[in-house]
């Protein structure tokens, strides 16, 4: 008689032990790790290749690919995140009310936001299986260096905060929806908003404001809701290849700066190198951008978690 | 304490032009077993929804073992078990995680677990099936299993929505043994059912409802008298032909035998009262108020 006592919560110890039941999580497992293999296999190729046409040194060439591989795993790990995630949780709470198990649990003595939070647990303990799973692929990166054991354990920080954040989102959604179906839909299509919505917004604001004032000057607020434009931020590092795909997300945000192999140069010219660490110039006063992008993404998850809560509790004006 | 498991005083539940109940009152006594009647549309899953906590009253005020599910929900679900009407199981779970999963939800100490988990096996009749998937069980074993969740944290009050709904013959037997087993450990048990035969057995008390109404409530043997409707009686006369006759109570019963024996010198040699059965009472009420 284990796995249900507390004070692990009722909810999450259910749902990992039926979820590792079945067939499905080695079927999303194999296959993210396929993915993850193949864009590892691609990016040390196409690097090293690159290399030895330049003529560029082992070491620095080693250095490279691993801050290559490491980006474009980061990068390719939140894209199948972006995708899972929403998947695995549109249907958390509308699910439970479809096979009307949902009736049952609402006359324990499990409160709304306890059961919402055994849900969000399972998802964002079966993304950090996903992220453990991939850490022997990351330590390839490692292996090959340039890249410090800060910038992945931000990287792993920052894929698992989205995840949550994808997780709390579409648990809301399930929450307000009837069907699996509409909740999960809904789910994705929040999830696109994030990723290439906030990006178009900002390109028409941009071409808004460009054919109106002639200036270029728009406000980037929009991106902080964006999760690869975050990653970059917090785990872009300041020095690398310019085709390491978070570098050029991370000069988005700071437009100041920009990289060219392993050195860092300003716009006016200096040149500053991992030895000689710069404190990158802002684009906004106050807070750096990612922590403005984590407390925004906070504060929606509050809001959402508040709204879901209120849609589960009992006793209800009528039955939801 | 009151005396009263249950009390509900004008309980009205809208949803906007439509009463789902309307001005119900009701008390149902400690240790009894309470039938709900009435045809679909008539308010008894309301009612229970309410009694459950699981649905705001739009008025009225109710007790379910002395809290009011409107301002202490969870003191109502320390005392409440609820069935609903659909069986709401997990599937993909062990009859015996199922068990487990509910005792953790009602805060049962783990080390309480193997005791109560074995004890509601047993009382439901499942203990051979407590490593046995929950897809692989019979309907009559779900609904028993069920049975065993809603028991889980030993709750005095018993609330059962259509328990017998989509059971064979055999399995409803074992379900009616079932209460007649919970009712004598001395919960209380209200139990809403079409299939009224065997809530007549089962049931102390019955409370006919109708559109949200309740038309009627009390014994099944003296409800009929409340209701003040006629009852038959069957007089056999010499030679073989019978006679049927509505009368009000006893008294009139009497007075009717005396004149077709002494006024009317009829060779009677039998008079029976047709003893009415709940499916006669509950169409007798419900058409009563239709007309």
């Amino acid at each position: 008689m284990s796995g249900f006592r507390r004070p692990l919560n009722p909810v999450l110890a259910r749902e990992l032990r039926v979820r590792m039941r079945g067939r499905q999580a080695a079927v999303v497992l194999t296959l993210y790790l396929t993915i993850l293999s193949l864009f590892l296999y691609l990016t040390y190729r196409s690097v090293t290749d690159i290399a030895a046409l330049s003529g560029i040194s082992s070491v620095a060439s080693s250095a490279s690919a691993g801050r290559n591989v490491f980006q474009w795993l980061l990068v390719v790990m939140l894209a199948l995140v972006c995708f899972i995630v929403p998947g695995l949780t549109g249907g958390a709470i509308t699910g439970e009310r479809e096979r009307q198990t949902l009736i049952p649990l609402q006359v324990t003595l499990m409160k709304p936001l306890s059961i919402l939070l055994g849900k969000l647990g399972a998802s964002v303990a079966f993304t950090l299986f996903l992220v453990v799973a991939a850490l022997p692929l990351i330590g390839v990166a490692f292996v090959l260096g340039g890249v410090s054991v800060g910038e992945v354990i931000a990287g792993t920080a920052i894929v698992l905060f989205i995840a949550l954040v994808l997780a709390v989102f579409s648990l809301g959604w399930s929450s307000v929806f009837r069907r699996s179906q509409l909740a999960t839909v809904t789910s994705y299509a929040i999830t696109l908003f994030l990723v290439l919505g906030t990006p178009l917004i900002y390109a028409s604001q941009r071409i808004a404001s460009s054919s109106y004032q002639g200036s270029g000057h728009t406000s980037k607020a929009i991106m902080v809701l964006n999760p690869f434009v975050l990653t970059a931020d917090v785990a872009g590092g300041q020095t690398g290849s310019s085709s390491a795909p978070l570098n050029g997300l991370r000069s988005f945000v700071h437009p100041n700066s920009y990289s060219v192999g392993s050195s860092l140069v300003r716009s006016n010219g200096t040149t500053f190198t991992r030895s000689n660490p710069v404190r990158i110039p802002q684009p906004y006063e106050g807070f750096p951008f990612w922590v403005r992008s984590v407390i925004v993404f906070l504060g929606l998850c509050g809001t959402t978690l508040a709204v879901a809560t209120y849609r589960l509790r009992t006793p209800a004006p009528k039955e939801r | 304490m009151s005396e009263n498991a249950i009390e509900i005083y004008g309980l009205t539940k809208r949803y906007g032009d439509l009463f789902a109940v309307r001005d119900l009152n009701l008390k149902i006594p400690h240790g009894s077993v309470y039938g709900l009647i009435g045809p679909n549309g008539a308010g008894k899953t309301t009612t229970l929804s309410v009694l459950a906590s699981l649905l705001e009253p739009t008025a009225g005020r109710v007790l379910v073992g002395g809290f009011d599910p409107s301002r202490d929900a969870q003191g109502v679900r320390r005392k409440v078990g609820y069935m609903p009407d659909v069986m709401g199981l997990y599937e993909n779970m062990r009859v015996n995680e199922y068990l487990q999963f509910f005792a953790a939800a009602y805060r049962i100490p783990a080390k309480e677990w193997p005791a109560l988990i074995g004890g509601l096996l047993e009382l439901v009749d499942l203990t051979d099936k407590g490593d046995a998937f929950v897809d692989g069980l019979s309907r009559g074993m779900k609904q028993r299993l069920s049975l065993a969740r809603a028991l889980a944290h030993d709750p005095e009050i018993l609330l059962l929505d259509e328990p017998a709904s989509g059971l064979d013959p055999h399995a409803r037997i074992e379900l009616r043994g079932l209460v007649q087993e919970l009712a004598s450990m001395g919960k209380t048990v209200v139990i809403s059912s079409h299939i009224l035969p065997e809530l007549e057995e089962m049931c102390t008390e019955v409370a006919i409802m109708e559109a949200g109404a309740l038309l009627a409530s009390g014994p099944p043997k003296e409800i009929g008298v409340g209701t003040g409707q006629t009852r038959s009686v069957k007089v056999r006369l010499w030679g073989g032909s019978e006679k049927t006759f509505e009368v009000a109570d006893e008294i009139e019963q009497r007075d009717l035998v005396r004149r077709l024996v002494v006024d009317e010198e009829l060779p009677v040699i039998e008079v029976t009262t047709i003893e009415e059965n709940l499916e006669d009472l509950f169409l007798r009420v419900t058409k009563g108020q239709r007309q």
